[in-house]
């Protein structure tokens, strides 16, 4: 077992055609992250890394029945991407995106209250790595190949002092679960605590 | 971003919030002059400086004489004002603001923060004013009012009204505080600010309500949709290495150490820093590069580091996801061809693209001492460093 994505999640990503957005593409895929799409809106119809690119999210979810999502757009336009995720049903949302403004985060997160608590995306980050379930599915910016499969889980605002804490438990040959950056920002998706909750349901971890 | 409080004030003006009457000066003339423009027999001479405590350190003076504000302006162009804000290099002071005096029958602070908690704007309010919030937090801890916004209608006059008449306003002054309070926060909500500060907000003998001091700060991440408030942005108030830095995309505290450091990610940066403190050393600076640093930045982070005389060893510890090793290694050799150092050079190089960031390295031909792990690298920096010295103080012996 894991938490929020295994091998089998359908993921599409958000800015799939921007230098930094198919460059992490690639190495997902790589992973053998389960990704089935892409959305830039104006690009639908064309190919990006092997997956189809969609206008929007919703036609992404309709075409692919796509679960999460991971959001790698500019800061100015993230925001939007979000809340275009949480109205389109995906499950479980990443955002790697660093410099969003705190006041579009406070829309953010009113936004996503329209949605009953058991239908409400849950949005991790942004500025942060992303998670990884070790072995099965990469839904982030992290060098895959720290991560061991074990049974220890990993909870981080800061990105590379997650991979630290990774590649340190390799060194002495304990693996990790699910590795989840919730990111540095004043407002942001999940807590410590949100996570936390997650692990102490999991098996595994 | 911090701007000043006359930008602060002509800001919140445009928002509906009574401010005194006054006016800018650069020169101790055009201080007096101002003061003709105000009118009156009493005015406050006010240094403009990006810090809070100015009152104590002597940059706020009351003059009742154009004669004496030119004596005062006189002085206090150029002087460093030293608060427990501003370190003890203090910030220099280039413009003053001449205000006309104001009858003060009573003081109230009022505050407007990004409350993480709610993840909405909080109103923090006090009827005792003057002091700053933590000093009324310690002291007067019962006084303060606390206010969450919802972000989807704004602040509604029944909520600024309660804040008011909690805060002990007369009937005939609640009016004016309920305006004041609602323009402060539509000019936090529309120019993203993360901070409105109005200490103290007064209530004149003639029962009207002023805004005596304001400070406003501004996410920096918003900017880019802010240009008029972008455009009050003063760097000479700012630790010119420190803005050296962020004009590059670099985020850069200097420190007092001589082990100069360059990382990728705060958490990373910090922690190396302490390894560096374990090993026996002293971290020179903080230096996070962040994600998708190129080589050039790179460069210009080394250029940064190098430009503090007091940095005798260098450690590079980059752990990569979004910016690969390679570029990191590309960087590193462009800035030691085109700026040679005599000094140790330490990389730790992990994670995406490593092994070939590392041939770079090697490749280059360079006196460049590497480390597999964030251990060893601060290790070997203190011991480089160390020996180093060493060698030093023999060669200058002999």
């Amino acid at each position: 077992m894991s938490i929020l994505i295994d091998r089998f999640t359908p993921v599409i990503v958000q800015g799939i055609t921007g230098r930094i957005g198919a460059f992490h593409t690639k190495e997902m895929i790589e992973y053998g992250t389960y990704i089935v799409g892409g959305v830039v809106p104006g690009k639908g119809g064309t190919t990006e890394q092997g997956v189809p690119v969609f206008n929007t999210v919703k036609e992404a979810v309709e075409a692919t029945k796509a679960d999460a999502s991971i959001v790698i757009v500019p800061p100015p336009f993230a925001a939007d991407s979000i809340m275009e995720a949480a109205d389109a049903g995906i499950k479980t949302c990443v955002a790697i995106t660093d410099g969003i403004p705190a006041n579009d985060m406070i829309k953010v997160k009113r936004y996503m209250r329209r949605y009953k608590s058991e239908n409400r995306m849950r949005l991790i980050g942004p500025n942060c790595a992303g998670m990884i379930t070790a072995g099965e599915a990469l839904l982030g910016i992290m060098p895959g190949h720290i991560y061991q499969k074990g049974p220890v889980g990993i909870i981080g605002r800061s990105g590379k002092l997650g991979y630290e804490a990774a590649a340190q438990l390799k060194e002495l040959g304990i693996g990790i679960t699910t590795s989840v950056g919730i990111g540095g920002d004043p407002i942001n998706g999940s807590s410590f605590r949100d996570i936390l909750e997650l692990f102490e349901q999991d098996a595994e971890t | 971003m911090d701007i000043h409080e006359y930008q602060a004030k002509e800001i919140l003006a445009r928002f509906g919030v009574p401010v005194p009457r006054g006016g800018l000066a650069y020169s101790p003339e055009q201080a007096a002059y101002r003061s003709r423009e105000i009118g009156g027999d009493k005015w406050v001479v006010k240094a403009q400086v990006h810090a809070g405590g100015r009152g104590k350190a002597g940059g706020v003076k009351v003059c009742f004489s154009d004669r004496e504000i030119e004596e005062v302006a006189n002085e206090m162009f150029g002087k460093r004002i030293v608060t427990h804000q501003t370190g003890p290099e203090g910030k220099i002071v280039y413009r003053l603001y001449v205000e006309g005096g104001v009858d003060i029958q009573r003081e109230i602070y009022l505050g407007f923060v990004l409350d993480r908690k709610s993840e909405r704007i909080m109103v923090v309010a006090s009827a005792s004013g003057g002091m700053e919030i933590e000093e009324i937090a310690e002291r007067a801890p019962e006084t303060i009012v606390r206010s969450v916004v919802e972000p989807a209608v704004g602040i509604q006059e029944f909520q600024a009204r309660e804040i008011a008449f909690a805060l002990g306003f007369e009937p005939g002054q609640i009016r004016q505080a309920v305006e004041t309070i609602t323009g402060c926060y539509r000019a936090f909500d529309e120019l993203d600010a993360t901070m409105v500060e109005i200490n103290p907000l007064v209530v004149t003998g003639d029962g009207a309500v002023l805004a005596l001091d304001a400070k406003m700060t501004f996410d920096d991440n918003a900017l880019y949709r802010r240009q008029e408030i972008s455009e009050l942005r003063d760097k000479s108030q700012e630790d010119p290495r420190e803005t050296m830095a962020a004009d590059r995309g670099l985020s850069y505290v200097g420190l007092e150490g001589n082990i100069g450091c360059i990382v990728n990610g705060a958490g990373l940066a910090m922690a190396t820093m302490d390894m560096i403190k374990s090993s026996g050393g002293d971290p020179a600076n903080f230096l996070d590069i962040g994600g998708g640093a190129t080589p050039d930045r790179v460069a210009k982070a080394f250029r940064l580091v190098q430009s503090d005389h007091n940095v005798e060893a260098i450690l590079v510890n980059i752990f990569a996801g979004i910016n690969r090793c390679d570029w990191v290694a590309e960087g590193v050799v462009k800035a030691l061809e085109a700026n040679p150092v005599d000094i140790p050079v330490i990389v730790r190089l992990a994670g995406t693209n490593v092994n070939e960031g590392r041939k770079i390295l090697e490749e280059s031909g360079l006196p460049i001492i590497t480390a597999t792990t964030l251990a060893e690298a601060a290790e070997k920096a203190v011991s480089a460093w160390h020996e180093d010295n060493a060698s030093h103080l023999k060669a200058v012996a002999s």
